[in-house]
């Protein structure tokens, strides 16, 4: 895998061009092998707060070697991962512990390095010094985040109150190379977590998956993901997709249902075929998007209508079958949707696509509570500079630039997005509700 | 005796069917069969899968596809040691197919298994003419010097001309179509009524394309997503104005528009017990109960080459003590509108059924709302092999799709065949 | 490094014709010169190039690929190879195209590619190294459909000695390729594989018109393909088989392969034409090893699957 910035400044010469102009050498980032360990070296925790106990105790048992002293004086040994508990940061003078901990400890992060500070949520704190101090935590990643080098990312964990057990899939979720294009977030816990996952290799192990849109691009990279992750696979797609739609189900093992989402029994149908076919449905992701860009002036309502129909309306009623399927919802339903930066930060010539994808903020925003009373979930994730189909219409110049305008100076990969995707439906991330995760390396646009 | 166990028809599939020399121009019988076999697998979730049996065939057919099943089934994502063999029986080849897998499982022998059918006219064998090919194998033999002379001397430029399969019957020279044209002045079949089942025929695929009624029995191939000889927006005036290419060329009634035309495209049916279709989640949209086959006596005996279904059915009408009424729905293979027509005219003809089939009273007639009520072959077009499982698959999936029928869900399929052959079937929700 | 953009894939006849003018002793560049050699330090690409079913299909057929909706894995080397010769018959480039050995062929094909799709190709020239045997470089293709990067190839060369006269000791060794086979990202290489110690699948009847019928497709019409009379003044016997088609009909004798993989191949002995060979395969636990190989064992091709 490589583009063509990459290519060239990690090329002997390239790199000395681009040092010389200040330009920044992307990193190869650490990603997820199956069956290899979640991270490539010791985790150190450090911070002081009603987390760092249970932390170090969850990350012990999922077999890291633990420190929570840095063990070794000379300063040679590297980290793989910062975990620093500030959730015991009061006020503004109490964030000094930040700087304390993080002035010294962040030249021994190695490469592809993981920093996660655990926060309160500021909205639930009434005292206004704590609430600032939690709310303070956030700069603080965002700027991390941007000296981090070699690939490294640094993310908030926001723990609402009651929600402590709810960190082990988020915690293990951003640790792991599976977060490796999530950078610069805040990730919010909202529940406690009341269920386990006895595989961690295969999460989904026993689960049904359907994936809208799988026939190519992101959402065949969801359907491989999400069955690599131990789901059986509903791969959806247009009828016109269909033979590559058979090409993704047949290599993955599951079931192709050629439906057109906007058709007016789509929900029906495809409750049937899970019903049928599987018997339950576990987790839905709405992947099927489409893209019809012009300035609102020059933009037909046709082209308008389409966007706004397959992203927005297709989904939502989609989501609405589903959830009135009562036989066919599993123990621990999870939908996830595919919002975008576009839809945060807008872009030129997509006023369609951009309300489209904003509307599905607010989708996974207002529908938490009717999932959450069926034990169940639904988030949203927007990619930032994916290398996929969305930047086809782009020119080279602004492609080129669209990779670099990010902490780790480099487009991300389908599968960066699929990794996202399968951690908010894995079982035991019922914290995680409501929220939409960026995965985009950190990108300038909207953040 | 053992009970016989029940044939359910679980799943179909295709590809979309295309004019002969359109967009699977390029393709063999092994890229559309593998292609329609993978779709299949696919939709019911069977990738890895080993399967009992899988039957099929094409009737155009190059030497070397000799195992073209098997050979479709090993580039296919099933299980590579699922066995399959090839059948032919002409138009009728996949539903023969279907029969012989049906009929496996019916006695037990085994649980799943899939009929098919693929022909291709694009990429159409063509042989070595038979006085170059006895030459050759003559020299095959040949030892001495004087004998290779000999052979040589026997060289004309006109054994270079070569041998090109023809739609045409080896007992009578005719084509099908002037076979058929016999048949349909016989009983006087009016182009109109030719032209109005054709039109008909166009109306029904396309609502159905456009309620999505294929969405789960085709997969496309190459591009193509719907069958290309679809009409949508033809007209009786339009057909009107076609000239005859069959029979007499001025008062000849059959046209391009109310015969099939060449086509290319493949089609398969998944057949299992109704217990190894819940094991797998699949639902059983109907069983194949029982079927008949006939031929007729078109050299000699003056019967029209495709009218053996006429004389099928009432056979296997009465094995199951049913009335030609007693149906919901009549899948009658279009291989000319006239074929269809005359069909129908002949159960409904008192002298023909007393003096042909036998019978004290004519069979009557059927309701021709529940004729072929998503168009057929004049429409999609007719790749000769693949034609019987694309009528099971839309029957089947027809029958299922309904509870209120007036018999209880129960259809007719009758193919009518080359060399004066038919075979026809009963499914049963 | 520059970028130079064609408006349409180069016509490889015209580039061999020029590569042919390289041969004759007038010639006053190419290796012959002192001096450090160097590769051009060109991007050459082309937008837009159509996938047209067919040459897919014509491809499919002298490959023993099946024709589907998508291309056989092996299928864009046709689009790239013309700007790789393309570079490789530019006045900068150092060596005689027609004294270059094809090696060694990495694809990692990242997604499939539909029949009838556009897609943009460049290639380039990189990694030019010394080689026991004279000097090893890569010409690297990478093909983009819809901006994503679908497929890359990188063809390893080896020019021997300094001499294009030298080419007539055509007689690869299995360390022709050691070179790339060290540099796989993959636990398991082409150098695991032992092409006498795999299992015997199939044994095929090379036809002589092989070369002339890929080169057709291809437009890959080198005269060492061609005829044996064409193939001579380079030091072969007889025609011998484009290492890219003896690569993809060992591929498609593997069935569907599941996307994304990389396939990695090291050209050893050329298939003379016309031949018999054995085709050997064996199913690992990540994808396949595979080999073609004469009678006697000794390997024309090694390659591993890896997804």
């Amino acid at each position: 895998m490589s583009d063509l910035y990459s290519r060239v400044v990690n090329h002997e010469y390239g790199r000395k061009v681009a040092d010389l102009l200040g330009l920044p050498t992307p990193a190869e980032l650490r990603r997820h092998v199956p069956g290899e360990p979640p991270l490539t070296g010791p985790v150190l925790v450090g911070g002081d707060g009603d987390l760092s106990t249970p932390v170090v105790e969850l990350l012990r048992t999922a077999g890291l070697d633990v420190h929570t002293e840095p063990a070794d004086p000379e300063h040679t040994a590297r980290y793989a991962a910062l975990v620093f508990d500030a959730t015991g940061m009061r006020d503004s003078t109490s964030l000094g512990g930040l700087h304390e901990f993080f002035h010294t400890m962040i030249r021994r992060l190695g490469g592809s390095g993981r920093i996660v500070v655990l926060g309160r949520a500021p909205e639930a704190i009434d005292d206004p010094a704590a609430h600032a101090a939690q709310r303070s935590l956030e700069g603080f990643v965002r700027a991390i985040g941007k000296e981090l080098r070699a690939g490294g990312t640094a993310n908030l964990v926001t723990v609402a109150p009651g929600a402590d057990d709810g960190i082990a899939a988020p915690l293990r979720f951003l640790l792991s190379g599976r977060s490796a294009y999530v950078s610069g977030q805040r990730l919010p816990v909202v529940t406690s977590s009341t269920t386990t996952v006895a595989d961690l290799d295969r999460p989904h192990a026993g689960r049904v998956a359907v994936v809208t849109g799988a026939a190519r691009g992101i959402g065949e990279s969801i359907a491989r993901t999400l069955a690599r992750d131990g789901a059986t696979i509903v791969g959806v797609d247009l009828p016109s997709s269909g033979d590559a739609l058979a090409g993704v189900v047949n290599d993955v093992g599951g079931t192709a249902l050629q439906l057109d989402i906007t058709a007016d029994d789509a929900g029906e149908r495809l409750v049937d075929h899970v019903r049928t076919r599987h018997g339950h449905l576990d987790v839905l992701v709405n992947n099927a998007g489409i893209t019809r860009d012009k300035t609102i002036a020059g933009m037909d309502r046709r082209q308008w209508d389409m966007v706004l129909g397959v992203n927005l309306t297709a989904m939502e009623s989609l989501d609405r079958a589903v959830l009135d399927a009562d036989d066919v919802l599993g123990d621990t339903p999870r939908i996830v949707c595919l919002s975008s930066m576009n839809g945060i930060a807008g872009a030129r010539g997509q006023t369609n696509y951009a309300t489209s994808k904003a509307g599905v903020i607010g989708h996974v925003a207002a529908m938490a509570d009717p999932l959450a009373d069926r034990d169940g979930t639904i988030n949203a994730v927007a990619p930032g500079f994916i290398e996929t189909d969305m930047t086809e219409a782009m020119p080279m110049a602004s492609r080129e630039l669209g990779r670099r305008l990010n902490s780790l100076s480099q487009g991300g990969l389908p599968v960066d997005v699929a990794e996202a995707i399968s951690f908010l439906a894995w079982p035991d991330a019922d914290g995680v509700n409501g929220t939409t995760l960026r995965v985009c390396g950190q990108n300038l646009l909207g953040a | 005796m053992t009970q016989l166990r029940d044939a359910a028809i679980v799943a179909g599939n295709r590809i979309p069917f295309a004019r002969s020399g359109t967009a699977y121009a390029r393709a063999s019988n092994h890229d559309m069969l593998t292609a329609a076999l993978d779709g299949l697998v696919a939709r019911t979730g069977l990738a890895g899968a080993t399967l009992g049996e899988v039957a099929g065939g094409a009737v155009l057919k190059h030497s070397r596809d000799f195992n073209l099943v098997r050979e479709a089934v090993l580039a296919s994502a099933l299980a590579d040691d699922t066995p399959a063999f090839d059948v032919q029986k002409a138009c009728d080849t996949s539903l023969e197919a279907v029969l012989a897998v049906a009929n496996k499982i019916r006695v037990g022998q085994v649980d799943v298994g899939i009929g098919c059918g693929v022909d291709t006219t694009s990429d159409a064998p063509m042989g070595l003419n038979d006085d170059l090919r006895h030459l050759l194998l003559a020299a095959q033999q040949a030892n001495e010097p004087v004998d290779f002379v000999k052979l040589a001397g026997q060289l004309r430029p006109s054994l270079l001309k070569p041998d090109i399969p023809r739609n045409a019957e080896q007992a009578t020279g005719l084509s099908m179509g002037e076979h058929q044209a016999i048949t349909t002045a016989e009983w006087g079949v009016s182009r109109e009524a030719q032209d109005q089942l054709a039109l008909r025929s166009h109306q029904r695929l396309a609502a159905a394309w456009d309620d999505g009624f294929f969405d789960d029995l085709v997969t496309p191939f190459l591009g193509l997503d719907r069958d290309n000889n679809l009409r949508p927006d033809s007209t009786l005036e339009k057909l009107s104005t076609l000239k005859p290419v069959f029979g007499d060329r001025e008062t000849g009634t059959m046209t391009a528009g109310n015969s099939t035309p060449l086509t290319d495209g493949a089609a398969a049916v998944l057949l299992a017990t109704p217990d190894w279709a819940a094991d797998h989640d699949l639902p059983v949209l109907a069983r194949l109960v029982d079927a008949e086959s006939a031929a007729v006596d078109y050299v000699h005996g003056h019967e029209g080459l495709l009218m053996a279904p006429v004389y099928a059915v009432p056979r296997l009408l009465a094995r199951r003590g049913l009335t030609l009424q007693d149906f919901d729905l009549y899948e009658i293979h279009e291989a000319f509108a006239s074929t269809v027509l005359a069909t129908m005219a002949a159960w409904e003809d008192e002298e023909f059924c007393h003096d042909r089939l036998g019978l004290d009273a004519p069979l009557g007639s059927i309701d021709r709302d529940r004729l072929n009520v998503n168009g057929s072959s004049l429409a999609t077009g007719h790749p000769f092999a693949a034609t019987g499982a694309r009528i099971v698959a839309t029957a089947a999936k027809l029958l299922a799709e309904r509870d209120d029928f007036e018999h209880g869900g129960r259809a007719l399929v009758s193919i009518c065949a080359a060399g004066g052959n038919g075979l026809v079937a009963i499914l049963e929700k | 490094m520059a970028s130079v953009e064609l408006p349409a894939t180069p016509d490889l006849g015209g580039l061999y014709a020029r590569a042919l003018r390289g041969v004759l002793p007038s010639r006053s560049s190419g290796d012959h010169d002192d001096g450090p050699p160097v590769l051009p330090d060109t991007t050459v690409s082309v937008p837009d190039v159509a996938i047209d079913l067919d040459t897919v299909a014509d491809y499919a057929r002298v490959c023993g690929f099946r024709l589907d909706s998508d291309v056989p894995v092996t299928h864009p080397h046709l689009l790239g190879f013309p700007l790789a010769v393309w570079l490789m018959t530019r006045d900068d480039f150092r060596f005689d195209l027609l004294g270059t050995v094809h090696v060694a062929n990495r694809i990692v094909a990242h997604e499939p590619i539909p029949v009838g799709a556009n897609v943009d190709v460049s290639a380039r020239l990189a990694d030019l190294r010394p080689h026991r045997r004279g000097w090893q470089f890569d010409a690297v293709v990478e093909v983009r459909h819809d901006g994503r990067l679908v497929w890359e190839s990188t063809s390893t060369n080896l020019r021997r000695g300094h001499s294009p006269r030298t080419v007539q000791d055509h007689d690869g060794q299995a360390g022709d390729a050691d070179d790339t086979s060290g540099r796989t990202a993959s636990a398991r290489t082409v150098a695991d594989v032992d092409p006498a110690d795999l299992p015997m699948t199939g044994r095929w009847r090379v036809p002589g018109d092989i070369g002339r019928r890929y080169g057709a497709v291809s437009g890959d019409r080198n005269p060492i393909h061609l005829s044996a009379l064409s193939a001579r003044p380079f030091g072969f016997p007889q025609a011998i088989a484009h290492g890219m088609w003896s690569k993809a009909a060992a591929l498609a004798g593997l069935g569907r392969l599941d996307l994304p993989c990389t396939i990695d191949v090291a050209f050893h002995k050329p298939v003379l034409l016309p031949s018999t060979v054995e085709y050997a395969t064996r199913r690992e636990p990540d994808g396949w090893s595979f080999a073609l190989r004469r009678r006697d064992g000794r390997p024309h091709l090694a390659g591993v699957v890896t997804t």
